[in-house]
């Protein structure tokens, strides 16, 4: 009888401890999962947020003043060391919808051509012209300053709070001044 | 003589005791170190956390630098180029002189020299204070990504940027640095 129930308590005990085992490393993997998808999530926020700073800079015209109907923000600008006026676009796609979050993709068009883009990792995307007060325009050509913000998120994260981020700033490009 | 059987007899009265000791013992052991395995696991996990959020924060921290240094390169290069071309470097602003004090208002480059503005974000419910100071100086003429020899005026002004959070103490400090040209404004 004695044998019977030190080999019963050992099983729960050992069981009990591989269980524990097992679900610690279920969630370290999960961890490491989102920690992955959160770090790439940023790396592709980082190369969108330089691109959209080195266009930005140099806008020379703007088509509208916040994103048009078709999901376009269109404007005229120099890229490059050249002289040259560039048409540059940036138009938001729809990808999928996430636990309840839509994800975008923002694609760069230069001259009708697609020269970069987001990744899917948009989950809002806002880009208006506004005054040298900070206030927005009702026309593109009292624009002084165009303002653009992006919140992205991680698809594979669980904890949504965390595995979202933003990216918001201010341009005053010296051409629309 | 005593038989075999009474002598294991005889061992196994101490013997039972120290059996169930032992396996209370391992049962211990085994717990002890079930519990630094899941307390080190939860750590690394929250450490993960922590990382992830002190990048998130960098991020809109990278934001407030580039509109801060988008917004001090869009006035004018320098006091003396404001409204009028000039034809001598020494006509521009001694870097001495750089700074908020130096006229009425911040209408020139150097005028950021050592400002420093409190910029908010909000992030979910809470508001995130972003420190931004800025920093002019000339930059060399043929090499822009180098400082100029002290009490040189140039057609170049290096403006850095240094950000970081108040609220977070761990949260990284970004610094953004831009070079500006007077363009055609200085004639040399």
């Amino acid at each position: 009888m004695q044998i019977l129930l030190d080999n019963l308590t050992a099983t729960i005990m050992g069981g009990a401890i591989l269980l524990m085992i097992i679900t610690a490393n279920i969630s370290n993997r999960e961890s490491l999962t989102d920690s992955t998808a959160f770090y790439t999530m940023i790396m592709k926020q980082e190369a969108f947020a330089y691109m959209l700073t080195r266009d930005l800079q140099s806008v020379e015209r703007l088509s509208s003043i916040e994103e048009a109907s078709d999901s376009t923000f269109r404007f005229r600008g120099h890229i490059g060391d050249d002289a040259t006026l560039h048409t540059i676009v940036y138009k938001r796609e729809y990808v999928r919808d996430y636990e309840g979050t839509a994800y975008y993709q923002i694609h760069r068009m230069v001259d009708g051509e697609i020269a970069g883009g987001s990744g899917d990792i948009i989950t809002n995307w806002q880009v208006e012209a506004r005054d040298v007060a900070g206030v927005k325009v009702s026309d593109t050509d009292a624009a002084k300053q165009i303002y653009v913000r992006f919140d992205v998120g991680s698809k594979i994260g669980k904890q949504a709070k965390i595995e979202q981020t933003y990216w918001e700033a201010s341009f005053f490009p010296p051409l629309l001044q | 003589m005593v038989s075999r059987t009474k002598a294991l007899e005889r061992f196994s009265v101490p013997l039972k005791p120290l059996l169930h000791m032992t396996q209370t013992i391992f049962a211990i052991v085994a717990l002890t170190i079930l519990s630094l395995f899941i307390y080190s696991e939860r750590r690394n996990a929250v450490q993960t956390q922590q990382i992830m959020v002190e990048q998130a924060i960098n991020a809109i921290g990278n934001g407030v630098a580039v509109s801060r240094l988008n917004e001090i390169q869009s006035y004018s290069y320098d006091q003396a180029t404001e409204d009028t071309y000039i034809d001598y470097a020494s006509q521009l602003t001694q870097s001495s002189l750089f700074g908020p004090g130096q006229d009425a208002e911040n209408d020139d480059i150097d005028d950021f020299h050592g400002a420093v503005k409190d910029l908010y974000r909000v992030v979910g419910t809470d508001t995130l204070t972003f420190r931004a100071e800025s920093y002019v100086a000339y930059a060399d003429e043929t090499d822009p990504s180098k400082s100029a020899a002290s009490g040189t005026r140039t057609k170049f002004k290096q403006v850095t940027v240094k950000v970081y959070n108040l609220n977070i103490a761990d949260a990284d400090t970004v610094l953004l640095s831009q070079t500006i040209s007077c363009k055609n404004a200085c004639n040399w």
